[in-house]
């Protein structure tokens, strides 16, 4: 009955949850499609990566500002570069850096979420305060600051940067449901029944928080390629690599608007919707699947 | 061959700004099997005494005795020993059993950690539970708790609890969200579990008709005091304390012929509670006098029990 | 006695994809004025349903299938909801199970009142509302003191109270109370079932009281239906219930309650209630009667037959 123990079996009751949890996100047709449209949508971008030759993205491959012909399907760029390719990377790299975002900033804030409303009394408190004072701080406002005082950022960099801001909101909800599972009959019934305290933990209250926890990431995914997406525009993005953001910012900053060179800012805005919208059918998938599963037939 | 079991409170004060038990002290006996009573209406501190002796709260004044021993000195493997003797059963037969699980998740925790022999089989224990308490394996185990009635859900609850082999099983409000027909059954299931298994029971109601049911000893509280403590049938047939009176002819008589005839007052006052000097029970008594006011009236014996009040 | 509320016929079901479940089955019931009508019965079986459509309460997934509701001469299931909402409150007043925690935490009480008199009663002057509510209110027991205080000030009981008081406000001639003590301790208990009988006595108020605590019912109704599955299987005065429960079932719900001070060993009753999205076939009680008669019971649906033209029950062994 070590701690040892814990993770052993903790795994085997999973896998079965596991298999459970992910049947019935297959059986929801929102996260199905969602899903997919969105897995789609980034396998295309690696064909597209495939397929067109390597030298596409490197300056002065062919004239600039070329329109979409049979040649370049969406055109070039002022540097002459195949926009349908900086698209493809740059929805890669965008992605990159949503999951680095949604995953650090989910775990991070379920983590301090989960201790403070576990515990309770001081600690709470303090970390309270802590979620507090970063949820109600303008993010995008420091998280600008910040990016403007560091010269250059990498994909990873952006990503972590913007995680900064992102587990709040996590942090709080799973507080919320710690604080309501601890108080349940359940546990206490598990406590007289022998559980130790790390087992209850992952055995009985984690599978509850799981779906929470799915939602957020979801949640925090389509914030993170939004807010990347909004740094890069005002030019404090990763400027070195391709993102969405940075695929507007070019033409942007070059009147494409006024100058009617609409195969510049169209791609990428239009891809940055759809993005935003599979992911928001999947977000509403799984919200429909939290819903019906909390309120037990 | 008994031992003698001994569950022995005294003197709590638990202060949240509102006095949920005010030094309580009782003793539930060893040796026979009995069902002792906790009596009193929401509000009164029975939840909070159980989960005192169940030592999910720590009270902030006094100790627990359990067969001689100060159940708050308790070291985690004292505390396991001390769970595998005391266990309990709990109102809610819905939220007590984890939604995400089939009911055999917690059975088989239970088994696994607390079966007295640990040769045997664990599936065999819980079999052999579910079959004590009325159940067929065959028809409860694989399933999930919405898939299974409150009978059969509370059911499994004693189930669990009967696995350790306990002396002691504090069942708080078992029957109350259940419908009468079923009340009735878990309730003989109960004594003939004190009969056959020789577990003891607290059973922690507000319905006196059960009480009077099931119990062998009972102990009245009001509003975090003990007023009367005593067999159930001295108590029934003639409560002494105006307040143990005054819950006797509020039970609805379930006989048309018996009404109640002459109209009670029954004044109203806020929830709000302070701190009162003298007996709480003061504002509501027909029978009191000016030094009630004065003191809390201490247990002081009259015939073969205790009243807390100055008429005697 | 004239009759003031029949319901005729009345079927209501819950529909969820394909299935169907008939919460209330087909249920015939008369309520005659200046009576309390107790209507008994254990959970899911169908008195809340019933008490819901009587003001057509219910929403999707139920339905009202079939059936009248005969009040004061006019079926209240055929009206417009403009109709409807002028007999709501006004002539027929309903306290739904746990709506004494339904009070809005943020107004005071008076303010909660006189909502309610200024939806239906637009003209009347603050002069006039304010007395008739302090009147209720001492009528019900309460000081006027309370009409100043905060839902979350007052105890359970006190609410209560409140809330029986907003009902009767305008004067409705049908009070239909569902549940009204179940939350409630035992003392305070008896407080409102006195009240509901003055209330009864004294405004002349009839009631349609459903609880499932039998003992409630023995202590104030006049008459009482007790449900099975949906259905109403026995029908007739208090007394002659108690005392000669002829239907199965009743014998063994008052068999199955304790009594303070008797030790008799109680029965409960075998088995479970029918699952009805998979109701048994004939009499949906036959699985747990100790009474059945093989063949009929498990086949043929019994109907309510007037044994007295007092009394009521449907089963096959009054039914030779």
């Amino acid at each position: 009955m070590g701690v040892s123990d814990v993770p052993r079996k903790m795994f085997s009751m999973n896998k079965r949850l596991l298999g459970e949890s992910i049947s019935s996100l297959r059986k929801n047709s929102k996260v199905t499609f969602g899903a997919l449209a969105y897995l789609s949508t980034i396998f295309l971008s690696f064909v597209i990566l495939m397929t067109f030759p390597l030298q596409s993205r490197l300056i002065g491959y062919a004239d600039p500002l070329l329109p979409p012909s049979h040649e370049h399907p969406l055109g070039t760029d002022i540097l002459g570069r195949e926009i349908i390719v900086l698209l493809a990377e740059s929805i890669i790299n965008s992605t990159v850096i949503g999951i680095i975002a949604a995953i650090i900033g989910t775990l991070a804030g379920s983590l301090i979420g989960f201790i403070g409303g576990y515990y309770g009394g001081k600690i709470d408190y303090i970390l309270r305060l802590f979620t507090d004072v970063f949820l109600s701080v303008p993010s995008l406002l420091f998280l600008v600051l910040i990016s403007s005082l560091v010269r250059t950022v990498t994909i990873v960099q952006m990503g972590l940067l913007i995680a900064l801001f992102a587990w709040s909101w996590p942090a709080r909800q799973v507080r919320a449901q710690a604080l309501s599972l601890k108080e349940r009959e359940f546990i206490y019934l598990s406590e007289l029944s022998g559980e130790g305290k790390l087992e209850i933990v992952f055995r009985e209250m984690m599978p509850h928080m799981v779906p929470w926890m799915t939602a957020n990431f979801v949640n925090a995914f389509i914030s993170a390629i939004l807010t990347e997406a909004g740094l890069s525009i005002l030019g404090l993005g990763p400027q070195t690599e391709m993102t969405l953001g940075i695929l507007l910012w070019w033409p942007l900053n070059n009147a494409a608007i006024y100058r009617g060179i609409w195969w510049w800012w169209a791609p990428p805005i239009i891809a940055l919707i759809c993005l935003f919208f599979t992911l928001y059918i999947v977000q509403l998938g799984i919200t429909e699947i939290i819903n019906p599963r909390s309120r037990v037939i | 061959m008994r031992n003698v079991s001994k569950t022995f409170a005294s003197g709590f004060l638990f202060k949240k700004r509102i006095v949920a038990v005010d030094k309580v002290s009782f003793g539930i006996p060893g040796g026979k099997p009995i069902v002792f009573v906790l009596a009193g209406e929401s509000g009164s501190g029975k939840s909070t005494i159980a989960k005192i002796i169940l030592r999910f709260i720590k009270p902030d004044e006094g100790e627990i005795f359990y067969r001689g021993r100060n159940i708050l000195s308790f070291n985690s493997k004292e505390l396991f020993l001390y769970r595998k003797e005391v266990q309990a059963v709990f109102q809610d037969p819905y939220s007590a059993l984890n939604s995400i699980y089939p009911v055999d998740h917690i059975l088989s925790i239970t088994a696994k950690k607390m079966r007295v022999d640990q040769n045997r089989d664990i599936d065999d224990v819980i079999d052999e539970a579910l079959i004590s308490v009325g159940l067929r394996p065959e028809e409860v185990r694989g399933k999930y708790p919405y898939q299974l009635s409150g009978g059969q859900r509370q059911r499994i609850l004693l189930a669990r609890a009967l696995i350790p082999r306990p002396r002691l099983i504090v069942a708080d409000e078992p029957v109350s969200m259940l419908d009468a027909s079923l009340r009735a059954e878990i309730l003989n299931l109960m004594i003939d579990l004190k009969n056959k298994h020789g577990a003891s029971f607290l059973y922690i109601t507000h319905d006196l008709s059960t009480a009077s049911y099931v119990g062998d000893l009972m102990a009245i509280l009001y509003r975090g005091t003990l007023v009367e403590i005593g067999t159930v049938d001295d108590i029934i047939n003639d409560p002494l304390h105006p307040y143990t009176q005054l819950l006797m002819i509020s039970i609805p008589i379930p006989d048309p012929s018996k009404r109640w005839q002459e109209r009670i007052a029954t004044p109203e006052f806020s929830a709000f509670r302070g701190l009162v000097s003298g007996c709480k029970f003061y504002e509501r008594c027909p029978l009191r006098r000016e030094d009630c006011r004065k003191a809390p009236p201490s247990l002081r014996k009259v015939g073969g029990r205790y009243v807390a009040c100055y008429l005697y | 006695m004239s009759v003031l509320l029949k319901i005729e016929k009345l079927t209501v079901a819950y529909e969820s994809g394909a299935q169907r479940i008939f919460a209330v089955n087909n249920v015939d019931l008369e309520i005659f004025q200046g009576e309390i009508f107790g209507l008994a019965g254990e959970s899911a079986c169908g008195k809340t349903t019933l008490a819901n459509s009587i003001l057509r309460l219910i929403k999707p997934p139920g339905k009202i299938l079939s059936g009248k509701v005969i009040f004061d001469g006019v079926d209240l299931l055929s009206l417009r909801d403009t109709e409807l909402q002028k007999i709501r409150w006004e002539k027929i007043a309903y306290i739904p199970q746990a709506s004494m925690n339904a009070l809005n935490p943020v107004l005071k009480v008076y303010d909660q009142i006189a909502d309610v008199v200024k939806a239906h009663k637009k003209g009347i002057s603050q002069e006039e509302l304010r007395k008739r509510t302090e009147e209720l209110f001492m009528s019900v027991g309460l000081s006027p003191e309370v009409l100043k205080m905060y839902p979350h000030e007052l105890s359970g009981g006190m609410r209560q109270r409140v809330i029986i008081a907003m009902s009767l406000i305008l004067n409705p001639i049908l009070l239909i109370a569902d549940e009204p003590t179940t939350a409630l301790d035992v003392v305070v208990q008896r407080g409102i079932v006195q009240l509901l009988k003055e209330i009864n006595k004294k405004f002349g108020v009839t009631i349609l009281l459903i609880t499932h605590d039998m003992a409630v019912h023995a202590q104030i109704v006049d008459r009482m239906a007790i449900m099975y599955a949906g259905k109403i299987v026995e029908v007739g005065p208090v007394r002659e219930i108690y005392e000669k429960p002829l239907h199965p079932y009743t014998q063994l719900l008052i068999a199955s309650i304790p009594r303070a001070g008797e030790k008799k060993r109680l029965a409960g009753i075998q088995g479970l209630p029918p699952d009805l999205r998979n109701p048994p076939p004939g009499c949906k009680f036959h699985p747990r009667c100790p009474l059945k008669m093989k063949e009929r019971c498990e086949t043929e649906e019994p109907l309510i037959m007037q044994i007295t033209d007092k009394r009521g029950v449907a089963c096959h062994l009054y039914n030779r």
